[in-house]
């Protein structure tokens, strides 16, 4: 019966080993599997955000009216999405998010006057966020600020 | 054996954290879920019923006014060219109810309502008897109007005016039928200059005043 002492030593072992295998099979499932797909789900909401608030000013800085204007307007966006910096282009009529991760690119098409210029230009997230647009009705130029 | 009773109760314990856990992962579901809204969708169909309405549209006679008239014209190749709907995105057109223009095949989508001014123009007639004065007023503004002059024999229509300012004029007599336009923005006297008598049917005027009814204008951008 020397060997009776072992006894409580296996059994701790084992409930110990137990606890680990547990704690590590919960963690890789959690940041394996469930917590990826959230911070995607939540940076592409992010990103369609940030792109329709950047829209909306693009939109409603060039007005609907005679005349020359010269006017600039700004807003803040959050300089990063997914702790990442990621990039507003402006080309071809279309506004587009450009982020390092591909499932979190997004464009829109600016509904602006007709005879509108759109200046192709690059905004990298950080600052604020600001156009200019300058000119006359027949031929309003919209410029993004670097 | 009788560490053994460790056992269950770990496995009561590691039961219960999993429940913790799932449960926590659901309301972590439920708050991302609830947080979700279609933002590009919203900002598309906003930006789209503005262009729609604003002053510079085919469809519109001014801002927020809509020309009834031009309305049919409205194409699904419209909506994506001239009023700059994303490729991709379907988005559907509705006065008061009725389609208007359906680009692609929108099903659910965000939809946007706005008040609008529907203006249509009307065709009416008038024809001034010159009983008291060579002059008649129009009862209702109109951009532009058609002349019909056909005076008697013996009577010659010299010039036309409009308030203070003169539309036609010719001194040997003006006849037939013409096209004049006028301001919209004041009610027009019109007086003939004549050597002679005019009377009834002998001036005929037609003109078109708008006819004005409030409408919702309906779009639904289905991004």
């Amino acid at each position: 019966m020397d060997e009776r002492a072992v006894s409580p030593v296996v059994a701790k072992t084992l409930a110990a080993g137990l606890a680990v295998l547990y704690v590590a099979g919960m963690t890789s499932m959690l940041l394996g599997g469930v917590v990826p797909s959230y911070e995607t789900g939540a940076g592409g909401e992010l990103s369609e955000r940030v792109l329709a608030t950047a829209a909306e000013t693009v939109e409603t800085a060039v007005p609907d009216a005679e005349g020359t204007v010269r006017a600039t307007r700004s807003v803040e966006l959050p300089p990063t999405i997914q702790d990442t910096s990621y990039r507003l282009e402006l080309v071809n009529g279309s506004l587009r998010l450009d982020h390092p991760d591909d499932r979190l690119d997004e464009s829109i098409t600016l509904s602006l006057p007709a005879g509108t210029t759109l200046e192709p230009g690059t905004w990298t997230s950080g600052g604020e966020f600001q156009i200019r647009v300058s000119g006359p009705a027949s031929n309003r130029t919209v410029t993004l600020d670097q | 054996m009788r560490a053994q009773t460790e056992l269950p109760a770990i496995g009561i314990a590691f039961l219960l954290l999993t429940v913790v856990v799932v449960l926590v992962v659901g309301a972590a579901n439920t708050a991302l879920t609830a947080a979700e809204r279609p933002a590009i969708e919203q900002q598309e169909a906003a930006g789209l019923s503005d262009q729609l309405v604003s002053q510079q549209a085919s469809i519109t006679s001014r801002a927020n006014v809509l020309d009834a008239a031009e309305l049919p014209a409205l194409t699904a190749s419209d909506l994506r060219q001239e009023y700059d709907l994303s490729p991709g995105h379907d988005a559907r057109v509705r006065l008061d109810g009725d389609p208007i223009a359906v680009a692609g095949d929108p099903t659910g989508g965000t939809t946007v309502d706005r008040l609008v001014v529907l203006e249509r123009r009307v065709e009416r007639t008038l024809q001034p008897a010159f009983t008291n004065n060579r002059s008649v007023t129009l009862p209702r503004r109109t951009p532009n109007a058609t002349l019909e002059i056909d005076p008697p024999a013996g009577t010659v229509v010299r010039s036309v005016r409009a308030d203070d300012r003169i539309l036609l004029r010719n001194q040997s007599g003006l006849r037939g039928e013409f096209d004049i336009s006028l301001s919209r923005y004041e009610t027009v006297r019109l007086s003939f200059e004549t050597a002679g008598v005019l009377s009834t049917g002998d001036v005929r005027i037609v003109y078109y005043p708008a006819k004005t009814r409030k409408a919702t204008l309906t779009v639904t951008v289905d991004a």
